[in-house]
């Protein structure tokens, strides 16, 4: 693994230093031509959709934007179901704890909601400022850490131009939602590569 | 060199945490997307071709590797 860990960070390395000069297409890790008129062949077969995805992309950067929510971190408004769980009103018998688990679990399933549609908001504010938009499958909670359940993994690919805004859009989405416990990551500037037109992806 | 960016709230909007960005956020996009061109792919990880290899099974274990 250190293997792929070194070619990934390498192939990302000289993407990332021709990002910061000009329009990049990724193309996918390990593509390799034997021979440099490999190269000049596939160039001048594909010039036209080429240069199309190049005049599409000019200007734009992709930026991820994972959310991710860990019930601990979530502050409830109500003080009165803390950890200790004394209730001096409802007494120790079990009608009261009954109820007390009960409620609790109707708290939870109203917070998971309420994440959800967090969730979702914060996609469709940040796809509105980004010129395109896509949500991936989240990522594993073990693959993850210790950050809790992954509930959004968005990219967005946006222009150079509204890119302070998008940052700014992003800090406030994570002020308003923090007390529901959870966390906006950002990761980014990367070249494109959930941005390619479907012609110059995987069938290409 | 890309980062990886947490936004708490409260904390200076000037002086993000920035690390290094994640090898599983690296190669979901170095595997997952990118052009891809047919025929062309040799480079090979302990014989099995890379992009046959399903992203979830290296990244599975890359986690065992990394003690995850």
């Amino acid at each position: 693994m250190e293997w792929v860990e070194s070619i990934a960070r390498t192939h990302e390395g000289v993407l990332d230093a021709l990002r910061k000069r000009t329009t990049v297409i990724p193309m996918r890790m390990c593509t390799v031509y034997r021979t440099e008129g490999g190269v000049r062949e596939v160039l001048r077969r594909e010039a036209e959709g080429l240069a199309e995805t190049l005049e599409q992309l000019e200007g734009k950067t992709e930026w991820g934007v994972k959310v991710f929510f860990e019930s601990d971190r979530a502050r409830f408004s109500d003080p009165g179901t803390d950890a200790a769980g004394v209730d001096s009103t409802a007494g120790a018998t079990g009608t009261a704890y009954m109820e007390r688990r009960r409620q609790e679990r109707d708290e939870r399933e109203q917070l998971d909601h309420t994440v959800d549609q967090a969730a979702a908001e914060i996609h469709d504010r940040l796809s509105s400022v980004a010129a395109d938009s896509l949500l991936n499958p989240p990522q594993r909670p073990e693959a993850s850490g210790s950050r809790g359940e992954m509930v959004l993994n968005g990219v967005y690919l946006v222009a150079d131009e509204v890119e302070h805004t998008f940052h700014q859009e992003a800090e406030r989405l994570q002020e308003r939602f923090a007390s529901l416990g959870v966390e906006l990551v950002t990761t980014g500037p990367w070249p494109p590569y959930n941005f390619l037109p479907g012609a110059m992806g995987a069938a290409w | 060199v890309s980062a990886e960016t947490s936004l708490h709230a409260g904390s200076s909007l000037r002086a993000p945490r920035a690390r290094q960005v994640t090898l599983l956020d690296l190669l979901d996009r170095l595997l997952g997307g990118g052009v891809v061109i047919q025929g062309q792919i040799t480079l090979a990880a302990a014989d099995v071709d890379l992009v046959e290899l399903d992203l979830g099974i290296l990244v599975a274990a890359i986690d065992k590797a990394a003690g995850r």
